[in-house]
């Protein structure tokens, strides 16, 4: 009896010990779901954050500006040779350039256009909707219509285009989708001061269309970045410090003699050195607050050597602005106050 | 973290706290992928690039969003002065007019075309055409194999198209009877050039005009097989060499 009872006690005993075991593996089960679903929801949380959140408009509005005063500049000097780049008998003709784009998707409306009033018309238009877009009036519109302009413009020139063409029209396809012509920007007195109200006006204060538009921005000088950086890691001169003296030395860029620097044979090789390290991890410390400064000033500092000594005004400083995406519209607001309250007194 | 993250649920509210719905959300998530995908598949493909073609990991997408990446000029591979700084090359033109006057042009030239913006259009084209470049083929070796014989057709055939565009203009342009354009190697000086033996960057020495032809290749029947047809011709049939007497003057 006693022993029929130490079984029953034992088998109690066992299954009691089964669904402790069975719990306690629910509970792992449970516990591993659970961290599965946090880690999800944290990933998604922070892909909601990364993009969706709202922001202001004042950095881009810079952006906007510099990138319309430098379309007006790029349409200016087309314009001006209209007829060698884009007329009858240009550099690259009409049927040269079709066939150039018979196999791909660049397409523009100037294949078509050989009468040099059409293409003074075309640049025409080209020249008042990023005058428009530098100045911040009916942005809504303008934007749209520079970019455009600007996209059939380098369809056509095709062979004649650089650096400068791929940013300007990187920066204003994503700005038409910002609300940039908010602040600092006519359609902004019309709407503050005027009191006009309009769809084509574009929407005040902090929005989600300004956090994604800069986000595009960031991520994108990050590629270029990127493969520009890797690119250079395949060439030999620029490990073996070289590269920058054989730019320097490149009489079809120079602007600025810099052959000084071949005397500071260390200076050299550490700046070229410096030059790839900066571009191939530009996107890795550029997002963190306490590397973002260094990032950005040696971006400054390159841009800025290419601006000045390398003759590409036009390029280093598009690319200057660009990476002032980087900066948060309150610091750009703070910025630009503090310089507006010293230059009024 | 979880904390972190119910609290931001929490507060998010029914729009989520993004501004945006849960649905928005998504459709927009989905567009931004597809854009960045874009943005990266020419580079990477770019960057992929060898003597036996592109990786095949990187073609797929680059060839679903070709409409997409090439319609909005996305189509870049970011090698700035990459792998390696190396020389410019330049056009060197001559203009020939009925009176047997003679006229040489330089191009790009920094004097002459102003503002800098001009003159790095100049640049960027002389810099295209250079590219393009692809030189005639001994034409046994091409006719041995037809598919080089078809890929050299097509990059030669590009190559003369826009020469020849370039001649057009230059002849429109300056009112010649004719033009010819040589291309023009600018080699970079090294420390010791510069420094010691003070050699200046635009030294004619440094100047050197590109053959259109290999110089293993014979004088006859270099261009015996067009770009446009397989038809082989005479050497007397044979179209004008690309470079003047003048030109390989320099060049020696």
């Amino acid at each position: 009896m006693s022993s029929k009872r130490a079984l029953s006690s034992n088998a109690k005993r066992g299954s009691q010990g089964a669904s402790l075991v069975k719990e306690q593996q629910l509970d792992v089960a449970g516990n591993s779901a659970s961290t599965w679903q946090a880690w999800l929801h944290g990933w998604v949380d922070g892909w909601n954050s990364f993009w969706f959140s709202s922001s202001d408009a004042h950095t881009l509005a810079v952006i906007r500006i510099c990138c319309g005063a430098m379309l007006v500049y790029v349409h200016v000097i087309w314009a001006s040779f209209v007829t060698s780049f884009m007329g009858e008998h240009a550099w690259i003709d009409q049927a040269a350039i079709r066939e150039l784009h018979s196999g791909d998707w660049g397409w523009s409306w100037l294949f078509y256009v050989e009468s040099p009033a059409l293409l003074m018309l075309h640049q025409l238009v080209a020249i008042v909707a990023s005058a428009m877009m530098a100045a911040g009036l009916m942005t809504r519109l303008a934007i749209p219509v520079a970019w455009w302009m600007t996209l059939m413009v380098c369809h056509r020139m095709t062979g004649a285009l650089f650096g400068l063409d791929q940013i300007v029209v990187m920066l204003s396809m994503y700005l038409m989708w910002s609300q940039c012509g908010s602040v600092w920007s006519i359609d902004s007195w019309l709407r503050q001061i005027r009191g006009l109200k309009g769809w084509w006006l574009p929407t005040a204060g902090a929005t989600v269309s300004n956090n994604i538009t800069t986000r595009l921005i960031q991520l994108h000088l990050c590629v270029i970045y990127i493969f520009g950086g890797l690119s250079k890691m395949r060439g030999e001169m620029w490990w073996d410090g070289s590269a920058l003296w054989y730019t320097v030395v490149n009489y079809e860029y120079q602007s600025l003699n810099m052959t000084w620097l071949g005397h500071y044979t260390f200076l050299i090789a550490a700046l070229t050195a410096g030059t790839i390290f900066w571009e191939t991890f530009y996107c890795a410390i550029v997002w963190p607050k306490l590397t973002r400064p260094i990032a950005l000033g040696m971006a400054f500092l390159v841009h800025g050597g290419i601006a000045v000594a390398l003759g590409m005004v036009t390029f280093g400083t598009i690319m200057i602005v660009a990476n002032s995406a980087f900066i948060s519209p309150e610091s750009t607001k703070r910025c630009l106050c503090l310089i507006t309250r010293r230059a009024k007194t | 973290m979880t904390t972190e993250a119910t609290t931001l649920r929490e507060t998010a509210g029914s729009r989520g706290g993004w501004g945006l719905s849960r649905r928005s959300r998504i459709v927009l998530s989905l567009i931004l992928v597809i854009h960045l995908l874009a943005v990266t598949a020419e580079p990477l493909r770019f960057f992929t690039r060898s003597s036996r073609g592109t990786s095949p990991a990187t073609d797929p997408a680059r060839i679903l969003l070709a409409p997409y990446v090439e319609f909005a000029y996305l189509n870049h591979g970011y090698f700035f002065f990459a792998p390696e700084p190396g020389p410019s090359h330049l056009l060197e033109c001559r203009l020939e007019y009925g009176n047997s006057e003679t006229g040489r042009l330089r191009f790009p030239d920094k004097r002459a075309q102003r503002p800098r913006l001009l003159y790095h259009r100049h640049f960027m084209l002389s810099e295209f055409l250079h590219q393009l470049h692809v030189p005639p083929v001994q034409p046994r070796i091409a006719e041995d194999d037809p598919a080089i014989l078809a890929e050299w057709r097509e990059a030669r055939g590009r190559y003369e198209m826009i020469r020849d565009s370039m001649t057009r203009h230059l002849v429109a342009r300056y009112a010649a009877d004719a033009a010819f354009i040589d291309r023009v190697e600018h080699r970079l000086p090294s420390d010791f050039e510069v420094l010691t033996e003070r050699l200046p960057l635009n030294d004619p020495s440094l100047y050197v005009v590109l053959p259109d032809a290999p110089e293993y290749l014979p004088a006859e029947g270099v261009r015996a097989i067009d770009a446009g047809s397989s038809k082989r011709l005479e050497p007397s049939q044979a179209t004008e060499p690309d470079r003047p007497a003048e030109a390989e003057e320099v060049a020696q």
